[in-house]
């Protein structure tokens, strides 16, 4: 019935990227995110991320963050791009919920669809617009690591090896981290009629998700454990191990979380009116 | 080989608990340029939105060329004008026009000449490096036209394809749609009944969601002879008495308040004889007209019917 042409898709994607950025809400993203990590990276190239390599503030990190994971992010290994590697896990969420928001939204509400279900089937239409969104964020998130690599070997003493060493696992840990934030987006984005309100639901799902997940850990942790894997971010602190063997676990569950939300997100769009 | 291009058996679609439309079963020609009207309310843009598949049926089937309207072998045979979609801001209508060519399945420099091409039909060319939204009403409704012309469609479906555009633009694309008539089957959905009766064969009449007729056009407005009158002022009611004294004439309709409007029926066996002795009546009564026309239009028709 709908039949997947992959010359299409790749037309689709094409054109998509030329869109976003040419469009206000792709440029918004890139500006956003551009800002903010030139903030960040600026203030990483002060060197003050070094100090979080000593056994003081390590004691103090682990207060706040998992033990395990401050020390495998900052001993041994190049504090500037470690801390960059933190923040960007931490702050994926916030980005990726943004851009990838509007992957069929904007498409149905402006009913430009319509110009496209004569030439395109939808799964076409749904599967290009994933990737899409999946390529301009994987670029985004190489683009500044590239950079954060760059700041990291100028600034951390004696660096280089360890920067080179580390900077596939966390260009790759990134990109497989968005990809169930894209997936999710995927799904709010056929639900809804703009990218806004996409972009909305997304964030509403992911926190009340979390508020739950928070509550029932009170009374019932193991469940809450259980329930924790609906948030697409379940594989953060595996990811944050940096590496390459709790990458790949965490990865076999980024298939799952793509099918999953995709699925639900198809079954909707190709029944729905446009 | 089938010669039917749109058949569909029993098709309703409701919103909620109000239906929308209801039991169509509708059977359309291969080759056959096809009007779609009905007053507001009557289902038209429903069943345009059914047909091009932009709506799923809650009952009933729809076929085109013997597939769903969503059928991946449908596709680029099928173009579609949807009366309100609307083009991307950011990027010129020029290389729009491209994209959707290139999905078609042009090649890059080949999809550049369509889009030259169609845009050259809709007078547009000018206006190629332009963003959408430097552009008027009327030009974004002509390139949305440009966009149902790439390529060579079996099928055109074009929704209010006049409707906000000039008396010159509406003229070029009426000749545009009369240079594609007889080669691909088009329908067009339109409130603008002289726009269906200069360019269909056929029309299909929807009233409160249900199939009226879908008739030729041609039998609609000559099965009889007829004179039809834009008088200056509304008729009296007691017009019909003027010819009371002509045999040939079989019946005297007037039209709605403030339409101007007197239809005269008659037999055509006196020939030409019969307009001169009704002209006749109308100047002895002291009555007269801005506009004259031979036969019943088409508008005047479908009125009478849906009344």
């Amino acid at each position: 019935m709908n039949s997947l042409r992959l010359g299409v898709v790749k037309t689709l994607v094409r054109q998509d990227l030329y869109y976003a950025l040419k469009s206000a809400r792709g440029l918004l993203f890139l500006v956003f995110f551009g800002v903010f990590w030139f903030w960040v990276l600026w203030k990483l190239s002060s060197g003050n991320a070094q100090h979080l390599a000593t056994p003081e503030a390590g004691m103090i990190m682990s207060w706040f963050i998992d033990p395990k994971v401050a020390s495998a992010l900052f001993v041994n290994r190049a504090p500037t791009f470690s801390a960059f590697f933190y923040l960007a896990i931490s702050t994926a969420p916030m980005f990726v919920l943004f851009a990838a928001s509007d992957q069929t939204a904007n498409d149905i509400g402006s009913k430009y669809l319509r110009f496209l279900t004569p030439r395109c089937n939808r799964i076409e239409i749904f599967i290009g617009r994933f990737f899409g969104a999946v390529i301009l964020v994987a670029f985004a998130y190489l683009a500044i690591s590239l950079v954060a690599a760059l700041i990291s070997i100028a600034v951390d003493k004696d660096s280089l090896a360890m920067v080179i060493a580390d900077a596939p696992l966390v260009v790759i840990s990134l990109i497989l981290y968005t990809l169930p934030f894209i997936a999710l987006m995927s799904l709010c984005s056929v639900v809804v009629g703009s990218a806004g309100l996409s972009a909305l639901m997304g964030i509403s799902i992911y926190v009340i998700l979390l508020v739950l997940i928070t509550v029932i850990h009170l009374k019932m942790p193991a469940a809450a454990d259980f329930l924790a894997y609906a948030l697409p971010s379940s594989t953060k602190g595996a990811y944050l191990q940096l590496s390459w063997s709790t990458m790949l676990s965490a990865a076999i569950t980024v298939p799952i979380y793509i099918v999953v939300y995709g699925y639900m997100g198809w079954m909707i769009f190709k029944k729905r009116d446009i | 080989m089938t010669n039917t291009i749109i058949k569909t058996n029993d098709l309703a679609k409701s919103f909620g608990n109000q239906w929308a439309l209801y039991g169509i079963n509708l059977t359309i020609k291969k080759g056959v340029t096809t009007g779609l009207v009905g007053p507001n309310g009557a289902g038209k843009t429903t069943l345009f939105s059914l047909l091009c598949g932009f709506l799923k049926p809650t009952k009933g089937t729809i076929k085109i060329l013997g597939h769903n309207p969503d059928h991946a072998d449908l596709r680029s045979k099928i173009s579609i004008l949807p009366q309100d979609a609307i083009l991307l801001k950011a990027i010129p209508v020029g290389k729009q026009l491209s994209m959707l060519a290139e999905l078609q399945g042009y090649k890059k420099q080949q999809a550049i000449e369509e889009s030259d091409r169609v845009l050259e039909l809709v007078n547009l060319s000018a206006s190629r490096n332009k963003n959408a939204d430097q552009l008027s009403h009327g030009m974004l409704k002509r390139i949305a036209i440009a966009q149902a012309f790439i390529g060579s469609p079996d099928l055109i479906l074009l929704d209010e394809p006049t409707a906000g555009l000039d008396p010159s633009t509406t003229d070029g694309i009426k000749a545009v749609i009369r240079s594609l008539s007889g080669k691909t089957s088009i329908i067009i959905s339109s409130h603008n009944l002289e726009v269906i009766e200069d360019l269909c064969q056929q029309v299909v009449i929807l009233k409160e969601g249900r199939l009226h007729s879908h008739e030729k056009i041609a039998d609609m407005t000559a099965r009889t002879k007829a004179l039809t009158f834009r008088l200056e002022k509304d008729p009296d009611n007691n017009i019909k008495e003027i010819f009371a004294e002509l045999t040939m004439v079989t019946d005297v309709k007037l039209g709605k308040q403030g339409q101007h409007r007197l239809v005269v029926h008659f037999t055509d066996e006196t020939g030409q004889m019969a307009e001169i002795e009704i002209l006749k009546c109308l100047a002895q009564a002291g009555i007269s007209y801005r506009e004259m026309i031979r036969g019943e239009r088409l508008q005047e028709t479908v009125a009478d019917r849906l009344d």
